[in-house]
């Protein structure tokens, strides 16, 4: 078993809810969540990202609008929708519990 | 120099070396063949290409004219590899083969049969039937233990098959459909929900994607068990694989060198005794071997599965299935054929009368057949028990030690020996005629009767429980002495005080209105002298058949044919 399959799969758990959450903090074209899910090491190649995008959009979790850009094609600028925005609300929730619940079982396991 | 071509990019053109547009041709293929058969594929393309334009805006940066391999390298490390697309999670097939929403959404999708592994305690059989019937797994569970116990293997052998050929809900969409909820977003929306309700449920979740690999490759104690118990299923269908062939090869060895009017005889020759035709042989052989490795290879894949974890390619397992259906065939066929010449039962009778015996009383005593090395006649239980180990074959006749004796009472004041052979056949009139072609063997020397419990027929007859009925005819008031050796032939003689057969040997039986009695004849009665008249009759029943040399040749015959003689 490979530590870095396990890794990989926790990131992937975590990534839809990231990208709501850097979505919640407004709108935001795809490299600029890229560029952030980057920084925070969620993801390593930005081809993962597109298919995720285009799941949540479908899910009626996001919208997004065309812009047009100086140095190439139109960009989609993506931002919640409402009931993204409630989605949110309750993966936050769940998030707080799971952390919770993580410490506390590792805590209690050391 | 370089050839460059031009390329339009999500709108954007682009001057772009040739090797390099090869690759990045070959890379967006790459792409498109992880999204394939997907709703949303053309748009994550288009996303996917607008980035790709993007980064070599980017890289070229104005000063550049040229998209190079180096640039179209530095994309796919940015973008990432085909397969990485892919990774993004299962709800992306999910998604991907949803059926487009239409208005009426709360139709009731087709259910599909799939193995649930959420609700298993094997292989998921029971739960992803449970949910596909609409009924409680657990009532399944009850109903596969008890049917399992009952001692019927049905159950067992299509849970296996079952186990093979029904896929594992992988998905969130096989889950869905598995229910028979339809596939749509809305529907795996709220699972999604469903799930981020629960902590537990969720964490759960979360905990079987990154347990996932860890639970088939390390040793939890259920982990440790299935291996152990699929390393002993892989044993037991691999020995029962070994068996099997060592069966065939004996059995085609058997067969296909079953010359048997030469002295080129085996072991194994006894399926020349009993089928038609090689032809026969061959079916029926093929269509038993198909039927029975079958299952063997199921029941080992399934122990793979379990030990390894190795999935079997649902086309394997249709193939499988395929073949097992179509080897009922010939061995329907051929079973068919087998049985037809079984089909009817007929004998023929005749009757001899003997000459009567001084002081009235008969000698009875068995007729040894010659050489009787390697035949092999028991005595059991007071019963006469010559099995099928006393079957010989002989110059191209049949012989084996069966014919029986029985005493009745005779209809007038003369002995008389009756004979009834009978045999089965396709039609009462084969029957007639195999009956005819046995031939049994008894001789009077003056006092004495000699009956061979031996008979024979030719080997063209094939084994078709010929069998041959001796009846002794005693005439009230006269008596038959049982000498040692008799034993071989009489079996089952009534007598008025039950005695068995083995406690009438070296006595003397009178006849009496009801039935046989010990005791001599009349009062005066004394024993005849030990060497009796020299005058005798010779009787054979035979057929015109050829003379009949000593024996050149014997086979023991498995008991197998007797169980096939009592069957019948």
């Amino acid at each position: 078993m490979k530590v870095e399959n396990t890794k990989a799969q926790m990131r992937k758990g975590v990534l839809e809810y990231c990208i709501l959450s850097v979505l919640a903090q407004g709108e935001r074209y795809p490299s600029d969540i890229i560029s952030s899910l980057k920084d925070a090491k969620l993801i390593v190649v930005e081809g993962t990202l597109y298919p995720l995008l285009t799941r949540l959009k479908d899910a009626g979790l996001l919208t997004y609008r065309w812009e047009e850009s100086r140095s190439g094609p139109p960009r989609k600028y993506y931002r919640l929708t409402a009931v993204g925005e409630k989605f949110l609300t309750e993966l936050d929730q769940t998030w707080d519990e799971l952390a919770q619940a993580v410490k506390k079982t590792t805590r209690k396991n050391r | 120099m370089k050839k460059t071509l031009t390329a339009n990019v999500s709108g954007t053109v682009f001057h772009i070396e040739e090797d390099a547009y090869d690759r990045l041709q070959q890379y967006l293929n790459g792409i498109r063949a992880q999204f394939d058969g997907a709703d949303g594929r053309e748009e994550i393309m288009a996303d996917i290409e607008a980035r790709i334009a993007e980064l070599f805006n980017e890289r070229l940066d104005g000063r550049r004219q040229v998209v190079a391999m180096a640039d179209v390298d530095h994309v796919i490390g940015v973008m990432g590899q085909p397969e990485d697309y892919a990774d993004g999670d299962e709800r992306a097939e999910a998604s991907a083969s949803a059926p487009p929403p239409t208005g009426k959404s709360n139709d009731k999708g087709y259910k599909r049969l799939f193995r649930d592994p959420d609700d298993k305690w094997v292989g998921g059989v029971c739960g992803g039937l449970g949910a596909y019937i609409g009924m409680d797994p657990l009532w399944l569970r009850i109903i596969l233990i008890v049917l399992f116990f009952l001692g019927t293997g049905v159950p067992f052998l299509l849970y296996l098959i079952l186990w093979i050929l029904v896929p594992k809900a992988e998905s969130a969409a096989d889950r869905l459909r598995m229910e028979g909820e339809p596939v749509t977003v809305d529907n795996l929306k709220r699972a999604f929900e469903e799930g981020g309700k629960r902590v537990a449920g969720e964490a759960k979740d979360l905990g079987r994607n990154w347990g996932r690999e860890a639970r088939s490759r390390s040793g939890s104690a259920a982990g440790i068990i299935g291996k152990l118990l699929g390393a002993g299923i892989i044993l037991i269908a691999f020995s029962l694989l070994l068996s099997l062939i060592t069966a065939a090869v004996g059995g085609a060895f058997g067969l296909w060198h079953a010359t048997w009017s030469t002295d080129d005889l085996g072991m194994l020759d006894i399926g020349a005794l009993i089928f038609e035709t090689r032809e026969q042989a061959l079916w029926l052989g093929i269509g038993a071997l198909v039927l029975c490795l079958v299952p063997i290879v199921a029941i080992m894949l399934a122990g793979f599965r379990l030990l390894l974890d190795t999935r079997t390619p649902s086309w394997f397992g249709w193939t499988l299935a395929l073949l097992w259906l179509a080897a009922l065939v010939p061995t329907i066929w051929g079973g068919l054929q087998l049985g037809r010449d079984f089909h009817r039962r007929n004998s023929t009778r005749t009757e001899v009368t003997l000459a009567t015996p001084s002081a009235d009383v008969l000698y009875l005593d068995a007729l040894t057949p010659g050489d009787t090395t390697g035949w092999s006649m028991c005595f059991d239980d007071g019963e006469i028990d010559f099995d099928l180990e006393g079957l010989h074959i002989e110059n191209g006749q049949i012989a084996g030690g069966w014919a029986r004796l029985d005493v009745e009472q005779s209809p007038d004041s003369l002995y008389h020996l009756v004979t009834i052979r009978s045999a089965q056949g396709r039609s009462t009139k084969n029957a007639l005629a195999r009956a005819n072609n046995i031939s049994t063997e008894f001789r009077q020397e003056g006092d004495v009767l000699y009956v061979s419990p031996v008979l024979r027929f030719s080997a063209d007859d094939k084994i078709r429980i010929q069998d041959a009925r001796f009846t002794l005819l005693v005439p009230v008031g006269k008596a038959v002495f049982f000498r040692a050796g008799s034993e071989d032939v009489i079996h089952d003689v009534d007598n008025v005080t039950n005695t068995y057969d083995h406690k009438m040997i070296g006595k003397t039986w009178r006849m009496t209105e009801r039935g046989l009695e010990e005791g001599r004849p009349g009062a005066e009665g004394s024993e005849p002298t030990e060497q009796p008249r020299k005058d005798s009759i010779v009787r054979r029943e035979r057929p015109r058949s050829a003379p009949r040399p000593p024996s050149v040749e014997e086979v023991r015959l498995p008991s197998v044919l007797s169980l096939l003689r009592l069957a019948i």
